[in-house]
């Protein structure tokens, strides 16, 4: 009887035990424990930017018509009850490399499908999906590709921009001066130096050879130039990084770069790379042998990348290590492929995303000025191909320049890219726009005008009562030596559309400027100007922010409390 | 005042004085007693931040009390608010903007009243019509707007001489304004408060 209870016990223990085992087994760590993926989501749905930016969901690259974001289940669920349409693309493996690549004809498209998994985006241009960096190496010189970066941001709101963009227009003898200073004799010297290296594949020796000829250049021009070292593969690669440093605002910083590496379907020998990219590397080096003899209100920076032809890896390690907060970078100008002209009178294309929109509008005018060379604005996010497309990635104004976006040279990644097919005509009117959009952007200072005014702030105030309130941004200025007075300029969107808002010279160095506007963001800049009605540069432009957002202080918090207890 | 205050206060009176007349056949003339009154005193808003930014608000009124034989009552006439401050500073450099506040207010209260001797207790509540701005001097900054809303009132008359009274009374004013404002981090605005008069006036 004992006994018999005893044996009933343990049939009941047992499966408590066998129960008790599995958990723990159950309770094991998954493999693959976020369970990330990858989704196409559509622009151009209602409210799309502020819920994607409010519920924080990683945007790892911007397209023309569409975002690729990467989220997790919960995430998705989230983007579903909010009425989002998204398309899924591919369960997301750390362990994997993921590229962008264009697929221009069926025959590229085939090509791909061969080697990779290629997932369709929109318009050309496909995910892929390999095991290694390298592996890319497969895809048919021809086909442009980029390396989906490997982490993201949350969007922004929106800011709604205009499509045209005014800004005060330098017309003075400088400029001219400065765009004679080009000399197509140097530019075909450093295309065939750099032609002359064999190949500038970015593995090889040679590349690394072509780095060190770039940063020499910058050596014998009195800057100072630094490698950004990193590794491709087991090869080491070098950016080559020098500036001019602003005199005025050393922090508000101007990029012009090229990628000097080459490829060809030789490439470990041959690949001579003259257009592609000889010609957007000697226009930085021109660009900085004479802009480095003139004084500059704000810094510019050359950059020539390595292992762009590898998916652009040269600048996606220099946003990633080299970008610093106590920056701001105006703007970046990417040259790639700048000297061949299938038919004369050739154009620059000059390819901006919409947040770049102001940056492509004031490159065209200066470039149809000063090359003279028509520029063609082209909005296309879509287009990631060359090194402006980290710049994109985080929110910086970015332009690829380039002779023909979509009729690619018939000698790309060949080892037919050599220096006798290029335009030099064509080519060095490239060269003179490019140069002065640099001087005009990071505004060199001209001699016999009042100095640019220094230390530029603000700061805003805000008075209320019980219907009303004022938003007053109070602006100051270290006075400028010899200046009759200031003009103050102010304007709704960013670097563009500026209004002067004095009506005659502010004698002052401060100025208030009470916002009675409904507009949330204002763009503030300041001259000098000196009795000869000469106006000095731009300052630094400053942003603030007016819209009526709700004000959580201490003091506030303490009225609620007391409001409490009188209710 | 400007006109269109005008108009709608003689539009008030005009109501309280038409339902006078309809009263006058049930009960003759005589059973309808009325008191008008002066008065001044002050209002609290409920608001901390309002009474931080204004103080207490003088005010001033002219009432007018009618009463039949059966101690019910229409109470009608203008109270007038104003008051000066300087806005307040939320962020930043503190900077003075001088700010001023007026109200008019046009109530219609259904009353009852204990009546002792020359002792009168009297309580009430009803509507009111009030039009009140606000205008910034330095900057061109000012709001206008205008509410019917609740009112509460309470009133205690002493008889003097034979004619002549004393009043103390308090007043409740709820103006939910549908307003957001800065200065209640984006709350809505209800202009609430108690009011404090005392005044001297004459049974008619
Ligand atoms: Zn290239």
């Amino acid at each position: 009887m004992t006994r018999n209870r005893f044996r009933r016990r343990w049939l009941l223990l047992l499966p408590a035990i066998l129960f008790f085992s599995l958990s723990l087994f159950t309770d094991l760590p998954p493999v693959q424990p976020a369970g990330l993926r990858l989704v196409l989501v559509p622009k151009y749905q209602p409210r799309l930017e502020a819920i994607l930016g409010r519920e924080k969901i990683e945007c790892l690259q911007e397209l023309q018509d569409s975002y690729i974001m990467r989220l997790d289940r919960e995430e998705g669920l989230r983007l579903r009850s909010h009425g989002l349409k998204f398309r899924l693309l591919t369960v997301y493996d750390r362990g994997l490399v993921y590229a962008l690549a264009r697929a221009s004809r069926a025959a590229d498209l085939e090509l791909i499908r061969s080697r990779f998994r290629a997932i369709f985006l929109e318009g050309n241009d496909y995910l892929l999906l390999a095991r290694e960096p390298a592996e890319l190496e497969e895809l048919p010189v021809n086909i442009r590709r980029r390396l989906l970066p490997a982490s993201g941001h949350s969007l922004a709101e929106l800011t709604l921009l205009p499509e045209e963009f005014i800004w005060q227009r330098v017309q003075d003898q400088l400029y001219e001066q400065l765009a004679g200073e080009v000399s197509a004799d140097n530019l075909r010297q450093e295309v065939v130096n750099l032609q002359n290296f064999g190949t500038r594949y970015a593995p090889t020796g040679n590349c690394l050879q072509a780095g060190q000829y770039i940063y020499d250049h910058f050596s014998s021009l009195g800057l100072s130039p630094s490698y950004q070292e990193f590794y491709y593969s087991t090869y080491l690669c070098r950016n080559v990084i020098a500036q001019v440093t602003g005199q005025t605002y050393p922090e508000q910083v101007m990029i012009i770069c090229a990628h000097y590496d080459s490829t060809s379907d030789q490439r470990w020998t041959l690949a001579p790379g003259a257009d592609d990219n000889a010609s957007g590397t000697a226009a930085v080096l021109e660009a900085a042998r004479i802009i480095s003899g003139h004084p500059l209100d704000f810094t510019v920076r050359f950059i020539l990348f390595s292992a762009e032809e590898q998916g652009l890896i040269g600048s996606l390690r220099y946003v990633q290590e080299k970008l610093s907060p106590a920056e701001n970078i105006l703007g970046v100008l990417n040259l790639d492929m700048v000297a061949y002209a299938d038919y004369l009178p050739e154009d620059l294309d000059l390819i901006g995303n919409r947040s770049s929109g102001w940056l492509v509008d004031r490159l065209a005018a200066l470039v149809g000025t000063y090359g003279p060379v028509p520029g063609k604005k082209i909005i296309d996010a879509s287009f990631v191909y060359s090194d402006h497309a980290p710049f994109w990635d985080r929110g910086i104004a970015a332009v690829c320049a380039i002779e023909d976006a979509s009729v690619p040279n018939p000698y790309y990644h060949k080892t037919t890219d050599t220096v006798d097919t290029l335009n030099f005509d064509f080519y060095r009117a490239a060269a003179r726009g490019s140069l002065i959009s640099l001087a005009d952007l990071a505004q060199v200072i001209r001699p016999g005008y009042p100095a640019t005014p220094r230390n530029f702030n603000l700061s805003l105030s805000t008075q209320a009562s019980i219907f009303n309130h004022l938003k007053a941004v109070h602006l100051n200025w270290d006075p400028v030596p010899g200046a009759a007075g200031y003009n103050l300029y102010r304007s709704p969107v960013p670097h563009a559309n500026f209004q002067k808002i004095n009506s005659s010279l502010i004698q002052d160095n401060e100025y208030i400027d009470n916002l009675l506007g409904t507009e949330a963001v204002f763009y503030y800049a300041v001259t000098a100007v000196d009795s000869l009605n000469r106006e000095s540069n731009f300052s630094r432009e400053l942003a603030v922010n007016a819209g009526l957002t709700p004000l959580n202080s201490l003091r506030l918090l303490f009225w609620g409390i007391l409001n409490f207890f009188w209710n | 005042m400007d006109g269109r205050i005008r108009k709608m206060g003689l539009a008030i009176t005009a109501l309280v004085m038409g339902l006078w007349w309809l009263c006058g056949p049930v009960s003759s003339a005589e059973a309808v007693e009325v008191r008008t009154f002066f008065t001044v005193g002050l209002f609290n808003f409920r608001q901390p931040e309002f009474r931080e930014l204004y103080g207490g608000l003088p005010a001033f009124g002219v009432v007018v009390d009618l009463f039949t034989r059966s101690n019910l009552g229409l109470a009608t006439g203008i109270d007038y608010y104003q008051a000066r401050g300087e806005a307040l500073t939320l962020e930043g450099e503190p900077a003075v903007y001088p700010v001023k506040f007026h109200r008019w207010t046009f109530p219609l209260l259904l009353k009852y009243r204990l009546v002792s001797g020359g002792f009168q207790l009297a309580a009430g509540a009803g509507l009111a019509l009030s039009l009140y701005d606000e205008t910034w001097s330095g900057v061109e900054l000012s709001y206008h707007g205008r509410k019917i809303h609740f009112r509460a009132e309470m009133a205690t008359d002493v008889r003097l001489l034979s004619r002549l009274y004393l009043r103390a009374a308090l007043t409740w004013d709820s103006i939910p304004t549908g307003v957001s404002s800065l200065l209640l981090g984006g709350g809505r605005v209800n202009l609430a408060g108690l009011g404090l008069q005392a005044g001297i006036g004459t049974r008619i």
